[in-house]
């Protein structure tokens, strides 16, 4: 059943829940397009989606990996962007080892998240899951042991 | 006299020539070639010291001095970029001013850093030439051969010149391949470029790459991954006259990632394709709120620009 | 092309160093000078920029020997031809000259040549060899008369009319299977 929810191909970036707050997970383009004027790379864009103020939505994201056996965490601030509620999230771990990426976003009493897997520089789109609330330990350890990226 | 009716067909026929529009490039490169023929050294015989027999030409000789300093400081402080070249085994460090050319054989390679805002490395058998170092512009023309370029400036000032089209960086790493005819591949690992050429630009992100052709510009971006079946009709679109049967085999094959291929199509596809086109693209993610088919149809540029934003969250 | 496209006050500026005027200059002569180029090099772009630029620059060095009085587009036309044949010389250049296609490629957005016969006269230019493509070209794209051929080309009016009679007929030939429909088009606006 984890396997399953850890391999949950996401054929469309667009993810909406039936209401309420939402992220959607896109290319380093859909975040580069939302400011064009500005050197931007990164790994992979967020969009918060369904918050009635988004200039006071909250998105925090943590590189989780595991090096030669070693469980690792890496925070990583992400970037605004000239859309409000569009963000860039940019890399702050070296190449090694096997990582996956966290994202959680609140807007008043409301929280989303998201848990993307990351391989050199770019995410993996088989294996991002979007989940209505933060991501907690257990789905971030299942979706890093679910996680192979040499394939 | 056929003499006549011959001249007068050629002068109909070479009437149809039109005027192309010179490239802004060229005025650049003229400039920066003026400027670098008034700061080259003042050229001063060499002569035997001597003591001048009055003071005034003791003072025109100190004047030449010193403006010959001036002009040689000047000259030696102007922008140039370091280069590293290696060949068989061995690395040498050069430097090219605007204007020089740098040419690879089939066992050498070079890296030029391009000012302080990136490198671009450069394969065996290429030759380029270095068109601009301001501040504001740096600019090279690459006649053949392959390049990679990584650049951390701010976008749109980093281009790549070739034959049949312009790379414009904005924010990116990328390989570009040139034959002797002119005739290309882009190809970007990480951020955008848009490809451009007489007004028509090309948008293309990472993971993806668009070929170009001499006579006819860059063709139609498309990610790497897509189907052959997809690429091939493409490629005869583009280069070959395809028409309606490539296009047709295109929506056959596209996925949703291939969005960006239909978005650029969309322009450039006659009004009834055009309509096959958008349903295609809709069959994968409707139109944004406040679009409507209608304005996409008609080519209204916000329009566009809007859907683009959207479907680059599918690319 | 006549000398009324610039002022003469222009030159006598661009004479003294005046970048400005220069810049006038080089604004008015641009695009038939890289036009000219452009076909003369069978299309090829870039060594129509490189050349373009070439002439410019060397303008721009010795427009100050330019006499008052003289035809100065016959002045600039000689420095065109000149480096045209320069530039094919110096770099060795093993001409590629492109078959003749009556059907070539075109796409929608081909911006080069507006039309199949463009593209294929283009080509059918590129076919001459060097002298007779520069003598059509001088006649018929920048019309010059004999008499200012001769001073660009430096040789007289008798080896341009001879050197055009030719390159019609060279030219004629290779375009017969569109001559009705040029014939009938005349010439575009």
């Amino acid at each position: 059943m984890v396997k399953k929810l850890a391999l949950i191909f996401v054929l469309a970036a667009v993810s909406v829940w039936a209401d309420g707050l939402s992220l959607t997970i896109g290319p380093p383009i859909a975040a580069q397009l939302a400011m064009p004027t500005k050197k931007f790379l990164g790994i992979f864009a967020v969009r918060i989606n369904g918050c009635a103020d988004v200039s006071k939505a909250q998105l925090k994201a943590m590189g989780e990996g595991i090096v030669d056996s070693e469980r690792r965490s890496a925070p990583t601030e992400p970037a605004a962007t000239t859309t409000p509620g569009t963000y860039m999230v940019t890399q702050q771990w070296g190449n090694d080892g096997k990582w996956v990426v966290a994202v959680a976003a609140t807007c008043g009493n409301e929280t989303a998240g998201a848990i993307v897997p990351a391989r050199r520089t770019n995410m993996v789109r088989g294996g991002i899951q979007l989940l209505p609330h933060a991501p907690t330990k257990a789905e971030i350890d299942a979706a890093l042991k679910a996680f192979n990226p040499a394939q | 006299m056929p003499e006549r009716n011959d001249e007068k067909f050629v002068r109909d026929a070479l009437g149809r020539l039109p005027v192309e529009q010179a490239p802004d490039s060229i005025w650049h490169s003229i400039q920066t070639s003026i400027d670098a023929s008034l700061d080259a050294p003042a050229r001063v015989p060499a002569r035997p010291l001597f003591w001048p027999r009055s003071r005034w030409a003791f003072a025109a000789a100190a004047a030449v001095l010193i403006a010959g300093i001036a002009i040689y400081w000047r000259s030696a402080n102007r922008p140039r970029w370091e280069v590293k070249l290696t060949s068989a085994g061995k690395t040498s460090q050069e430097a090219v001013r605007a204007g020089d050319w740098l040419q690879t054989d089939a066992s050498s390679t070079a890296e030029v850093r391009v000012g302080t805002i990136g490198t671009v490395e450069v394969s065996p058998r290429t030759r380029l030439r270095i068109v601009t170092t301001r501040p504001d512009e740096h600019r090279i023309s690459l006649q053949h051969g392959q390049i990679k370029a990584t650049i951390s400036a701010p976008p749109r000032l980093f281009f790549v010149d070739t034959k049949s089209a312009t790379a414009v960086d904005l924010g990116c790493q990328y390989t570009m391949n040139v034959d002797d005819y002119g005739n290309g591949l882009l190809n970007v690992t990480l951020g955008w470029v848009a490809f451009e050429w007489r007004g028509r630009e090309s948008l293309v992100p990472a993971g993806a790459q668009c070929r170009t052709h001499a006579n006819a510009g860059p063709g139609t971006p498309y990610f790497e991954d897509a189907p052959k079946a997809f690429i091939n009709a493409l490629e005869d679109f583009d280069f070959s006259n395809g028409g309606e049967a490539s296009v047709r085999t295109m929506l056959v094959s596209a996925r949703q990632r291939d969005t960006l291929t239909l978005w650029h199509l969309l322009s450039r596809v006659a009004p009834p394709l055009r309509a096959q086109v958008f349903d295609k693209m809709t069959s994968f993610a409707p139109l944004p709120k406040g679009l409507t088919r209608e304005k996409v149809l008609a080519l209204d540029p916000p329009t566009l620009e809007t859907w683009k934003n959207e479907l680059a969250w599918t690319w | 092309m006549t000398d009324r496209e610039v002022s003469s006050e222009v030159i006598e500026a661009c004479r003294r160093g005046d970048r400005d005027a220069f810049r006038v200059l080089y604004e008015t002569y641009k695009n038939r000078v890289y036009s000219a180029c452009l076909y003369f090099f069978h299309g090829d772009a870039a060594e129509a920029a490189d050349v373009t630029q070439e002439v410019f620059v060397k303008l721009f060095a010795v427009i100050a020997s330019f006499r008052e009085g003289a035809a100065f587009s016959t002045w600039l036309y000689r420095m065109v031809h000149n480096t045209c044949v320069d530039s094919t010389r110096r770099k060795k250049v093993r001409e590629r000259i492109p078959e003749i296609q009556t059907d070539s490629v075109a796409s929608h957005e081909m911006q080069l040549l507006h039309s199949r016969d463009a593209a294929t006269i283009q080509q059918a230019v590129s076919s001459l060899p060097p002298k007779y493509r520069v003598a059509v070209l001088l006649r018929h794209f920048e019309d010059f008369s004999y008499e200012d051929m001769s001073k660009v080309l430096n040789c007289s009016m008798g080896t341009v009319a001879s050197r055009l009679n030719r390159a019609h007929k060279l030219l004629a030939d290779v375009l017969a299977p569109l001559r009705d429909r040029v014939t009938a088009g005349g010439r575009d606006a």
